[in-house]
């Protein structure tokens, strides 16, 4: 009886197998051109959906970028900071003048605590990194970014300032990494702690005599209390509107 | 044994038959229902990051409105909102529609717009909760107004403030734009002494409009520190469902 089951059984999976076989062995019969049209149309639809999806991870990456990068300016990891920098990313922070390269961005940094890198006993430099707005370009390797910085620096039983201002950043993608192309921070109000901001305001930082930047500031102004607008690189994002009390051009000149 | 290793490849056959269910089953013989299914499925992808973009959008347009605001580019900030637009900071009032609105901005910077030589200014808009509703044509979110005010000159060292927006926005023809603003503060104190001994006046200098009259009283029951004031959430906890 089990050999006789067995037999039955062996039997119909033969013609299991011969059905199976040819479903499985043959190519699919001609797919009609409705049919086709409709793969067509999924495949477009498929590689629509990966680029958005792609831009929506790269606005995600973005975000974490520029927190990354208050983060590690706030403990002087000046390594980390420049190694954020593209092989020939620009900084230029308030009249400082802009510093051309990664190896002259490395020696910007090292150059906010000479000698020293890392935190240091007494010394307090947050960089708060806040209110993203972030524009990745079509062509997925190149990003605009502002942002709203929120200082607090102090030297223990010295001085005690607060800042704030705007980022202006582009991005662009190195290597398949998003790296910093161009890193312009304004400040538009510094003051010192006791006095708060109605009482005293410094002006803006001029370039260091100990390290004169590869290229004079790009925008000339003064910080509060004169009145300043930071130029945005984007247009009204309801209206298209673009006079932004900036030269709506100027973006142009950073995009690498 | 030629029948049994028949039986083998057989049954390997169906085994990988059977993992391909549903789609093998049912489908295998009918691309065009696989093909539909396909484009179902993709159609919930999009959905999902349509979603995404959408919260991002927002961010993007209140962000956009905290930098604008900064610099009193009230044209600007007019542009974000919808023609039915409501607006109410504070103890202000509901000003109600684009023209009011558009009063109310003016009147706190003297009938001018745009950044005004010694005064600052600045309106940070900080974690944001941003829920956008299924369908994705209207949504809510909730975020922090951290404030730093002042005219130079004075000898308070300017204020502070801090509040909570409960916002509402719409989408109108793929565009997002606010369809309700109201920040109910916590405080505005003055920089010398903080929110130490607050009081309400900072609040109603830096709030109430100048010589235009709101469209309706405060909705506001909440009272500015030292009071209690919890803006009503627009969501549930996210984990508890509370």
């Amino acid at each position: 009886m089990r050999s006789e089951t067995l037999r039955r059984a062996a039997s119909l999976l033969v013609v299991l197998a011969a059905v199976a076989l040819v479903g499985c062995g043959r190519s699919a019969p001609p797919a009609n051109a409705e049919l086709k049209a409709a793969i067509a149309d999924l495949e477009k639809a498929v590689v629509a959906a990966k680029a958005e999806v792609q831009r929506l991870k790269d606005v995600d990456d973005l975000e974490n970028l520029a927190g990354i990068y208050g983060h590690y300016v706030d403990k002087n990891r000046h390594d980390d900071v420049a190694d954020l920098f593209a092989r020939d990313g620009v900084v230029e922070i308030y009249g400082r003048g802009a510093f051309l390269g990664q190896d002259r961005v490395r020696e910007y940094m090292h150059n906010l605590s000479p000698g020293s890198v890392g935190p240091r006993d007494g010394s307090l430099f947050n960089h708060m990194h806040l209110q993203t707005v972030i524009d990745v370009q079509p062509d997925g390797k190149t990003a605009f970014v502002r942002s709203r910085p929120f200082i607090m620096f102090g030297i223990v039983n010295a001085n005690a300032q607060w800042g704030v201002g705007g980022y202006e950043n582009v991005f662009v993608k190195e290597d398949g990494v998003w790296k910093l192309g161009y890193l312009h921070g304004y400040y538009t109000m510094y003051t010192n702690y006791e006095d708060g901001w109605t009482r005293k305001a410094t002006p803006i930082f001029g370039e260091y005599a100990r390290l004169p930047p590869d290229r004079k500031p790009t925008v000339q102004y003064a910080a509060y209390p004169a009145a300043f607008v930071p130029p945005f690189h984007y247009k009204n994002p309801v209206s298209g509107r673009a006079d932004h009390y900036g030269d709506p051009t100027f973006h142009d000149s950073q995009k690498q | 044994m030629r029948s049994l290793s028949l039986a083998l490849r057989a049954l390997c056959c169906v085994v990988l038959l059977l993992a391909l269910t549903p789609l093998a089953n049912a489908q295998a013989q009918d691309p065009a229902a696989r093909v539909a299914a396909l484009r179902d499925r993709l159609a919930k992808v999009d959905t999902r990051a349509a979603r995404v973009a959408d919260v991002d959008k927002i961010e993007y347009l209140q962000g956009s409105y905290g930098f604008y605001a900064d610099k009193m580019l009230w044209d600007e900030v007019l542009d974000l909102f919808t023609t039915d637009a409501t607006l109410e900071i504070g103890p202000s009032g509901v000003y109600a529609g684009k023209d009011s609105i558009r009063r109310y901005l003016y009147s706190l910077s003297g009938g001018k717009q745009g950044p005004l030589e010694g005064v600052l200014n600045e309106h940070f808009q900080l974690q944001p909760i941003v829920t956008v509703a299924p369908d994705g044509n209207s949504a809510k979110a909730r975020w922090r107004g951290f404030l730093m005010l002042g005219v130079n000159g004075a000898s308070d060292g300017g204020d502070w403030g801090e509040g909570t927006y409960e916002n509402e926005y719409v989408k109108q023809d793929g565009v997002w734009k606010i369809s309700k603003l109201h920040w109910y503060a916590t405080f505005v104190a003055p920089y010398q002494g903080g929110w130490l001994n607050p009081t309400k006046k900072p609040l109603e200098d830096y709030a109430l409009g100048k010589g235009v009259e709101p469209d309706r009283p405060s909705s506001e029951t909440c009272e500015p520190y030292p009071g209690v004031c919890v803006p009503p959430f627009h969501y549930k906890n996210p984990a508890s469902g509370q």
